[in-house]
């Protein structure tokens, strides 16, 4: 994997040589609620808010104009399949300025349980349609990796790394292709089990297959609540 | 009837560890790289040092003040003897319709003299011997992970349902 990352850096730097290569700062607070339902089913609420404080082009000014992009509202039902597998589907509702955004979402997630550490695997796709647009399918892959600070496992009242790695392929029209790379390094803390906090970086780096890179650097802010 | 198992665990400083507790371990085994933990469980806590020697994973669990409790030996199935491993999967097969064992423990409990003696020599005097088995166990209607606690010949002891943690921040 080393090799990869270290392709995937000359990329990043390669490309901000290059004209129309745009960045956007931002925050990306959320909260995630969950309910356990029987028989193996869990409904999930996630919401999103999106802010942006900055953003410009590599080598050029930048503007530093605030703008609230988006609110997302997400509900997915999930079952557990086995001991370690969920498959889910849902759907998302983006309110950005005046349009509404729908969102159809399905995936499967494997985790594996290791001594000192987890691991996930979570497959998904979605279609995302906005009015008068064709609509966008997506093809996503995430592993996430998490680790407790202190012990061999995440308890009450410690703090754990979480590392995510996720690439989103996405098609719209024929000839319309896009790859973004999502990597987001969070700290979280456990309240309780059924309450932690995360925060860190979510990186995201996309349309560097059409010469004209863009790079999302968000601070991300999880809350997770599971009642 | 069947428990839940939990359990915290948190590193603990070696200078935190009664004396006795270290000595013991350095007494058992020539490994420099001991690991300490705290533990709080279902049934209060403990003290825990884990470490590899000679290729084997040991787990030795100490009381608060010390005093040890057991010696936990990770193993594979074929270090037990083939009647006692028949018994366990004769009590396993009429619990699942199908089950996966995932790590199996050699428990040895005894006087510390004792035990110190059987890990010198290997002759097993005035020791306790058991096997803890974490297994996958499906039935008709659930599938779930448990920790079985055999006895030398394969009786059960007592048997755990493993809680798994909350997986939500890596699910969505």
């Amino acid at each position: 994997m080393k090799p990869f990352y270290l392709l995937l850096l000359c990329c990043v730097f390669s490309f901000n040589t290059k004209a129309q290569n745009t960045y956007n700062i931002g925050t990306l607070p959320t909260i995630n609620l969950s309910k356990s339902l029987e028989n193996n089913w869990k409904i999930n609420f996630k919401s999103e808010f999106r802010q942006l404080f900055k953003t410009g082009q590599f080598g050029n000014n930048q503007t530093t104009n605030y703008d609230y992009v988006h609110t997302d509202a997400a509900l997915v039902a999930s079952k557990k399949t086995g001991l370690n597998n969920t498959i889910a589907g849902g759907f998302l509702l983006r309110f950005r300025n005046q349009d509404i955004v729908k969102r159809t979402i399905q995936q499967f997630t494997i985790i594996n349980r290791f001594n000192a550490f987890r691991l996930g695997h979570r497959f998904s796709t979605d279609q995302t349609f906005v009015s008068n647009e064709t609509m966008a399918l997506r093809l996503r892959y995430r592993v996430t990796f998490d680790i407790p600070l202190n012990g061999q496992s995440v308890d009450k009242n410690e703090w754990y790394l979480k590392i995510s790695n996720e690439y989103l392929n996405r098609f719209k029209n024929k000839e319309n292709y896009d790859l973004e790379i999502r990597v987001l390094p969070n700290v979280g803390y456990v309240f309780t089990d059924n309450n932690k906090l995360e925060f860190g970086l979510d990186y995201r780096i996309n349309d560097f297959v059409n010469q004209s890179t863009r790079q999302r650097f968000w601070l991300a802010i999880n809350w997770y609540i599971s009642i | 009837m069947a428990q839940t198992k939990f359990e915290k665990e948190s590193r603990l400083s070696v200078h935190m560890v009664p004396d006795q507790a270290k000595q013991f371990v350095y007494q058992l085994l020539a490994s420099k790289q001991v690991k300490w933990y705290h533990e709080i469980h279902e049934t209060g806590q403990s003290i825990e040092a884990k470490t590899k020697y000679q290729n084997k994973k040991y787990s030795i669990e100490f009381n608060m003040d010390g005093s040890l409790q057991d010696i936990e030996v990770e193993t594979h199935k074929d270090d037990i003897s083939v009647k006692t491993y028949a018994n366990i999967t004769n009590v396993l097969e009429t619990k699942f319709d199908k089950h996966w064992i995932k790590k199996i423990q050699i428990q040895y409990s005894g006087s510390k003299e004792a035990l110190l003696a059987f890990f010198k020599s290997g002759h097993p005097n005035n020791i306790t011997t058991n096997y803890e088995i974490v297994l996958k166990g499906k039935t008709k209607n659930d599938k779930a992970l448990y920790e079985y606690l055999f006895n030398e010949e394969g009786t059960l002891k007592s048997k755990k349902t493993i809680i798994f943690r909350n997986t939500d921040n890596i699910q969505f």
